[in-house]
């Protein structure tokens, strides 16, 4: 009892320490000692392994995007965007900044105007870099589907194999296979249905 | 021929036949202990070697029997990649696990499954292994020596001791390359055979090889396992489940508790337990049932609806038990469950 709650305890804790690090973790950035550790971490906390998992999805997609060359004049327009973007902005809400934002962009010479300059200078070029990049056509959120309502037969064999490939004397190519076929509904090559059982054995149903 | 010569020829046949039987029983360990030492290498180059090649693969199931060739790339126990190439209806899946990550990309499904590499429990299980075959509980003996793929390997055979599962391995004794395996079943019967067909070995291989499945974006991504699926290190508890969950009380001889995993399932959840012997493993899952309202609990029962599966409701659980265990030892786990 005590060591479960010792590993529990364990658990939330290198959830706090290793939630900030998740991103450089499927980055792959991080010393190999606490690469090793999140790792061991993430194996066993499913709300970490969502977040790997997600992280992964959106780097994966990303690295999937076309990219595209700016054309040559897209900094002198995005300087000029960014330049009238401010005066607008304070002239429509009265800002105190009304009167400084009303100079042009390289007079500005306060601490805090030069600051918001940066900042939308950074978003224009994240804005523009994603309306240039291909959008993903599956969003993120679709990726994950909700815990399933029953689970099959075939759902826990595969957990049983997937338990069983790890092992270092295991045919792991064959459990693998198996998995692969199994989850195909009709093979064409045998024109046999090879999870028709499965697919109808619901373990609430069955029993 | 004198009967003092009749005499003599019996003591020294005697004795020939002692000196024979005293040499067979010094060879035995002496087979057992180059097996292991074959064994050992082995599992460590499967951790370091870096291999590619074209390996084959049969699966001998009673209707039918299944066979696929695959183009494999591997680097030790850090990273590996496997393109099926036959049959028609696996031909274009795609596994890859770098280590961290392991994707499975089926075009004829348009999906890429996405999970939490598999490679780290190679890791931890191999001195698992050697430990046990220090300690007898399974054993390892030479059969003899083959040629695969163009490489001359021995053949070892490993065996769990009072218990069930059977391997055999054909090991290339310069690399310690596993070049081929061959699975039985309970009953003595090939269950699955692995062989390459073509091998090289490597100094190095690039990291892009490991790269995840190149896909468009109408594929769509989903978790290999089902969404909040949970490994827990150690036994569950009933805060883990929800429910208090029962161990059984008996196991086959020489298995021992491996992993946990709980799966959400209906607002409830079922829990996974699997022991092993390091050839064989038994998973059992298990849930409580909640009878609806006015309704009395299902009565016990037990079936087995495919081979390798048992299924009982036995005192208001459910139990799903998979395994390559006989059918009668399956039964007297769930029977054991307290």
């Amino acid at each position: 009892m005590n060591l479960q709650w010792f590993n529990k305890q364990r658990r939330r804790v290198q959830c706090q320490l290793f939630s900030s690090k998740l991103s450089e973790y499927v980055d792959g950035t991080l010393d190999r000692d606490l690469m090793w550790q999140i790792k061991n971490h993430v194996a066993v906390c499913a709300s970490c392994m969502d977040v790997v998992d997600s992280l992964n999805s959106i780097a994966r997609l990303l690295g999937l995007a076309n990219r595209h060359e700016v054309s040559s004049n897209f900094s002198g327009a995005l300087e000029a965007r960014i330049a009238a973007l401010p005066r607008k902005t304070a002239q429509a809400t009265g800002s105190v900044f009304a009167n400084r934002t009303a100079l042009s962009w390289p007079k500005w010479s306060s601490a805090p105007v030069r600051l918001t300059g940066s900042f939308a200078a950074a978003a224009m070029v994240l804005i523009g870099l994603l309306v240039f990049m291909k959008p993903p056509s599956v969003p993120v959120s679709v990726m994950m589907p909700p815990a399933p309502a029953v689970v099959r037969i075939s759902d826990l064999v595969d957990q049983h194999r997937e338990q069983s490939a790890g092992d270092p004397l295991s045919d792991a190519s064959a459990q693998l296979l198996a998995s692969s076929v199994d989850t195909i509904k009709v093979d064409p090559a045998m024109n046999h249905k090879l999870s028709d059982d499965d697919a109808a054995v619901l373990v609430d149903e069955e029993m | 021929m004198k009967p003092v010569n009749y005499f003599a020829f019996t003591i020294l046949l005697l004795l020939a036949f002692r000196a024979a039987v005293a040499q067979s029983s010094a060879d035995a360990p002496q087979n057992q202990q180059q097996a292991q030492v074959l064994l050992e290498k082995m599992l460590n180059a499967e951790k370091n070697l870096k291999i590619s090649g074209e390996q084959d693969t049969i699966l001998y199931r009673p209707e039918q029997t299944f066979t696929a060739s695959q183009t494999i790339v591997r680097q030790g126990d850090t990273a590996m990649r496997i393109e099926y190439n036959s049959p028609q209806s696996v031909a274009g899946d795609v596994f890859v696990d770098n280590g961290k990550l392991s994707w499975h990309y089926i075009p004829s499904a348009a999906k890429l499954e996405v999970g939490i590499s598999g490679l780290g429990r190679f890791r931890r299980e191999s001195d698992n292994i050697l430990r046990r075959l220090g300690s007898q509980q399974l054993t390892a003996e030479i059969m003899g020596q083959e040629v695969v793929a163009g490489q001359n390997a021995q053949v070892v055979q490993v065996t769990a001791q009072h218990s069930w599962g059977e391997h055999r391995y054909w090991i290339d004794p310069n690399t310690g390359a596993q070049l081929k395996i061959q699975t039985f079943g309970n009953l003595g019967q090939l269950v699955s055979q692995t062989y390459f067909t073509k091998i090289t070995y490597r100094s190095k291989i690039d990291g892009s090889e490991f790269d995840p499945p190149k896909v468009d974006s109408s594929v769509k991504i989903v978790p290999m396992t089902p969404r909040g699926s949970q490994a827990i290190a150690g036994l569950p508890t009933s805060t883990d489940c929800g429910f208090q969950p029962l161990l059984p009380s008996y196991i086959p001889p020489g298995f021992a508790f491996q992993s946990t995993v709980i799966m959400p399932m209906r607002g409830q959840k079922l829990v996974g337990l699997t022991y092993g012997n390091a050839l064989v493993s038994l998973s059992i899952f298990e849930k409580q049932i909640i009878p609806d309202a006015g309704q009395s609990s299902p009565h016990d029962e037990m079936s087995t609806p495919r081979q390798g599966v048992v299924t009982a409701i036995r005192n208001g659980y459910q139990y799903i038990l998979v395994g390559s265990l006989p059918t009668d030892v399956m039964q007297r786990v769930v029977q054991s469950m307290r």
